[in-house]
């Protein structure tokens, strides 16, 4: 199948502190991925691992610091000066549904806006029946929406008019940012359902960032384990959730509480490095906080290995 | 049109609002009433001096045999335009100023907000003063003093507004926009410029008492403009200057006062209704959602 996203040698920096202070924090440390046509790629892993940064690198409002963003064959610094062009192909739905909509405008003005600025439509009536027509595929209408504001719309019906606005130019990537974590639990469902029926049906590669790992293994094909801006497990949701190679995705998987009684939530990590440090640590990031790990952990960064088709980060692997 | 009335509807549950409004309103209507004074507001001993309020002169006339109702008109629309010019030509600046170096950071945002912070830390009634001095017809003029005003007063707006600027721009609505495919004009006034409006709607407001207070204090201290044209702060330094109190004559000196009070309440409360109702929660908050 086509790739459609390349991502290369990905690497963000942060500086933070003024001048003699200055000190860096590395948000995304060198990864690499790619997104085939109609598939579902999860980025996940805690707060503060670089998914977002990703997220944001991938649609342009952050300057990657070095490496390689290839959508469609072309480069993103091609892209740049075709801007809107890849902006018609590459949507995003964002955590905050109440956050989404400018507060001061109607919800059906962006709607208009995005229809008038890509040339979708001639006259108001064709702009209309697109925007029917996109709004009807996450159950809701143009009358629901129009002429209200941000305000007068519940959150889940917010975040499925904010996914109905990023369909609207047909994109061929949609980047959906942490998008039912604020949205309740009965609405989460029918979200990520939407998001499994535009793929099946419209053919739309989504990249899908949580934290969430049950409705990722739900929805998704891949799945990338991200840590401290690290990809350390990659490969079919199945295999990386069911059997997980890395004492990382272990751990996350256990912090999923079960729904028996009998059964204590314990927990068995204790942190021993700040966050600050785990950030500039020289080899593996995660040996903190590892059950099992070695001296060779704390000095040198372990390398990609490939177990069949599932990419994994680890010196236990090593032969 | 309906949408007019209906704000103003609004507006109208705020007792401040109908205060403000009905004061300035006669304000408004004494400054136009200058056009058909029977005086030159200039002029001295045009008619009997030191008279008290009577029908044929309303608020008295002073030791210099001038009217004092007519030229208290003049005083209010010369101190009114003072204002309005200081006010837009200040808010020009400091919308231009606050939403580019807020919208576009980088060397361009330390570059204006240096030459605003300089403007800010000025000592600028010594400055003003100076000015005025040096150039001392060049600052007669009431339009010159507006915008010489307007100078020293845009910087600590164009500080506010950038700083919301910079708020709105980290927010994920201006992201949807620019995914939206807008282009940076649009997104500036379509999506930035109602957040920032009810900012410089209370600015302008407030930046016309502002300006108000600085000609008195200007002309009370001899500076600014002539001090036979007339504006309040013109009225009460004369008034102050030739013994009024002491000649009887409290007409002459209660007038430019209760009126520059009178002003000073009217653009308070008139700033703090409007933006209380442009901001849609105070405003749910305080008539209430029906």
């Amino acid at each position: 199948m086509e790739e459609i996203l390349k991502v290369k040698n990905l690497t963000k920096v942060f500086s933070i502190g003024l001048l003699l202070f200055r000190s860096k924090i590395i948000a995304v440390d060198n990864i690499s991925f790619h997104l085939r046509k109609s598939e579902i790629l999860t980025l996940a892993g805690e707060s503060g691992c670089g998914k977002t940064t990703t997220a944001k690198m991938i649609l342009g409002f952050e300057e990657p610091t070095s490496g390689e963003i290839v959508l469609e064959g072309r480069s993103i610094r091609e892209w740049k000066r075709e801007r809107k062009e890849f902006l018609k192909r590459v949507q995003a739905v964002f955590q905050n549904p109440f956050e989404s909509f400018n507060p001061l405008l109607t919800v059906d003005d962006i709607f208009f806006e995005t229809v008038y600025n890509y040339n979708l439509a001639k006259d108001q009536n064709e702009a209309r029946k697109i925007i029917d027509e996109k709004l009807k595929v996450v159950g809701l209408s143009l009358e629901d929406i129009y002429g209200r504001y941000p305000s007068e719309l519940s959150g889940g019906q917010l975040q499925r008019t904010s996914i109905a606005r990023a369909l609207l130019s047909n994109p061929s990537l949609l980047i959906a940012d942490e998008p039912v974590s604020m949205v309740d639990a009965s609405l989460r469902m029918s979200i990520v359902n939407l998001f499994a029926q535009l793929r099946d049906q419209l053919g739309v590669s989504i990249i899908y960032i949580t934290h969430d790992l049950a409705t990722a293994y739900y929805v998704s094909d891949r799945i990338a384990i991200m840590f401290r801006g690290d990809i350390v497990e990659m490969g079919p949701v199945e295999k990386v959730l069911e059997e997980p190679k890395h004492p990382y995705t272990r751990l996350l998987r256990s912090s999923i509480p079960e729904p028996d009684p009998d059964k204590k939530w314990h927990e068995d990590i204790t942190v021993a490095d700040t966050e600050y440090e785990e950030y500039l640590k020289g080899g593996c990031k995660f040996s903190g906080r590892c059950p099992e790990a070695r001296e060779i952990c704390r000095h040198e960064k372990p390398r990609e290995r490939f177990l069949e088709d599932v990419m994994v980060k680890c010196h236990l692997y090593d032969k | 049109m309906k949408r007019i009335i209906g704000v103003f509807k609004d507006l109208f549950k705020d007792y401040r609002f109908v205060v403000a409004f009905f004061v300035l309103l006669l304000l408004l209507a004494l400054s136009l009433l200058s056009s058909v004074s029977p005086y030159d507001p200039t002029r001295t001993y045009q008619v009997p001096r030191g008279l008290p309020p009577s029908l044929e002169h309303p608020l008295g006339t002073n030791w210099l045999g001038q009217d004092v109702f007519w030229r208290l008109a003049f005083a209010v629309r010369n101190s009114l335009i003072i204002a309005v010019v200081t006010a837009v030509f200040s808010r020009i600046i400091a919308v231009l100023v606050g939403i580019v170096s807020g919208y576009k950071g980088g060397l361009l945002d330390r570059i204006l907000m240096t030459v605003g912070d300089t403007t800010m830390v000025l000592p600028f009634l010594i400055v003003l003063i100076i000015i005025s001095m040096i150039l001392k017809n060049w600052a007669k003029s009431f339009f010159n003093l507006g915008l010489l005003l307007a100078f020293f007063s845009w910087a600590w707006d164009a500080r506010v507004i950038r700083s919301q600027v910079l708020s709105l721009r980290e927010r994920d609505f201006t992201r949807v926009a620019i995914l939206s495919g807008m282009s940076t004009m649009k997104i500036v006034y379509k999506q930035l410029l109602p957040h920032v409006l009810p900012i410089v709607f209370t600015t302008f407001i407030n930046n016309m008492s502002w300006a108000v207070g600085m000609e008195i204090t200007l002309a009370y201290l001899g500076l600014g403009i002539d001090p036979t044209v007339p504006t309040i702060g013109t009225m009460l330094q004369r008034a102050i200057y030739r013994q009024a109190l002491f000649l009887g004559l409290w007409w002459w000196l209660a007038a430019p006062i209760v009126t520059a009070v009178l002003l000073f309440i009217a653009l308070y409360w008139l700033s703090t209704s409007i933006s209380e109702y442009l901001d849609p929660r105070a405003r749910f908050q305080r008539i209430g959602a029906k």
